[in-house]
């Protein structure tokens, strides 16, 4: 790549992705707690997601110089492209995560890396108990749990009962909170359907007890 | 949400009362524009080995201002103490002869935080087998670490840590102010350097007399160097 490829590709991922840098820092902040690290974490994620921007446009616009992008920037809806990269940046946020716990245990994060890699059976086997006799959980139900869990108010201790979730739950209640399906969920954090439901529901779950 | 438009008085309250918390989080405009910069000023071929701290500005990492110095000053140290593998007959003489911490700015302190060597290499290198060694648990007990540099011995990387005895080791004598040389030891290196503890006196470039105990764990070799110190005075 010649040096003004680069800048030009560096011009227009600014452009592009600036207004997002907030909700990328917001993710972060669901799965670090912490802001210094969110921040890090975002400075780590856009770097890796401008090294890999000419490959994300080949392979998903068959794209492959930064006119052409700025080209299709300029004809499709902006939000559009935003929320792509957005998500994008926030799947290379959450590996980052992962990876800066994996590479390090004396990293500053405060949770270890298992509490993301919880098997499927055990985020169901810790379902609330119907749920857990069915052996899988119902998206219909869920959605009824969720609903009703999301009408309660909250108490003034509510943060600091979010932040007793581990990452996968406190990112999954956030991108839930922001609308995203379940299916969007699943794709962003490369977790499957099912999982994400059981993790939602098991989050609903310790929430609601330790309301209690 | 600011991207999906979604109509907040319809969404219920405990949604709204997350999004609500996330919303009022975000990044300062000092921090955007530091981002904007790292991104405009990014060249063609990132560096393999970024490390992504480096560009912080923030008070609450006391590691932080050592970091982003020994970033710049290692990279210039490397090139300033690379010996070529013909000098490097005697590793013990040599060692002894490599400029400490003193004679460069630190790239470092461990002062306070002894444990905190293996977080500053991975910051920097963003690799922890670049080099990866404790500070060896004798040592400590008698010195605490302060000040220290990075650099690169026989083609490997290597650190100078300047150590000041510990005020509470429990050794009635005491103990001058030494330098830890840590070094990467590269094949080549290993069959140079001696398997068991050696003490040496070396004559340093100075004129001064140097003692030099010297050691091998593993893949590293160690050194403890002090200048015109009495045989029983080495940890």
């Amino acid at each position: 790549m010649t040096k003004t490829d680069q800048q030009n590709w560096n011009s227009f991922f600014t452009s592009q992705t600036e207004k997002s840098w907030d909700a990328l820092y917001r993710f972060a902040l669901s799965l670090t707690r912490n802001e210094p690290e969110a921040e890090d974490l975002v400075q780590q994620t856009l770097l890796k997601a401008l090294a890999g921007l000419s490959t994300f446009f080949k392979t998903n616009y068959q794209i492959e110089s930064p006119q052409a992008a700025n080209n299709l920037a300029q004809r499709i809806e902006p939000e559009i492209l935003e929320h792509h990269l957005l998500n994008w940046m926030m799947k290379i946020a959450k590996n980052s995560f992962l990876d800066n716990i994996n590479k390090s245990s004396r990293r500053l994060t405060h949770v270890p890396l298992d509490e993301w890699n919880e098997s499927e059976a055990e985020s169901i086997s810790h379902a609330s108990g119907s749920h857990a006799e069915q052996g899988r959980i119902s998206s219909q139900s869920l959605a009824q749990m969720e609903d009703e869990f999301f009408n309660q108010a909250l108490d003034d201790d509510w943060l600091r009962k979010f932040e007793t979730l581990n990452p996968k739950q406190r990112s999954v209640l956030f991108l839930a909170a922001e609308d995203y399906s379940y299916k969007e969920i699943s794709q962003l954090l490369d977790i499957p359907l099912g999982t994400v439901m059981s993790t939602l529901n098991r989050a609903i779950s310790k929430l609601k007890k330790s309301a209690k | 949400m600011d991207l999906k438009n979604n109509n907040q008085k319809n969404q219920p309250a405990f949604k709204r009362q997350v999004h609500e918390y996330f919303k009022e989080k975000s990044l300062s405009a000092d921090s955007k524009r530091k981002l904007a910069d790292l991104i405009l000023g990014t060249p063609a071929t990132l560096p393999s080995k970024t490390s992504f701290g480096l560009l912080r500005n923030r008070k609450v990492s006391p590691l932080l201002s050592s970091i982003m110095s020994a970033a710049i000053a290692a990279s210039i140290t490397f090139i300033l103490v690379q010996p070529s593998s013909e000098e490097t007959l005697d590793p013990i003489a040599e060692l002894t002869q490599l400029p400490g911490p003193k004679v460069y700015p630190p790239d470092f302190d461990l002062e306070g935080d002894s444990s905190a060597m293996n977080d500053i290499v991975y910051e920097l290198f963003a690799d922890k087998n670049f080099f990866a060694s404790d500070l060896p648990a004798q040592v400590l007990a008698e010195y605490k670490p302060s000040e220290g540099r990075f650099f690169s011995w026989d083609g490997e990387p290597a650190v100078s840590i300047q150590m000041n005895q510990n005020s509470n080791a429990k050794a009635k004598k005491v103990s001058e102010p030494a330098t830890l040389l840590i070094v990467k030891l590269s094949e080549n290196s290993q069959r140079k350097f001696p398997k068991e503890k050696v003490t040496r006196k070396v004559a340093g470039k100075s004129g001064k007399m140097r003692k030099v105990k010297v050691w091998r764990e593993g893949n590293f070799g160690y050194a403890m160097v002090q200048e015109s110190v009495a045989l029983n005075d080495t940890p």
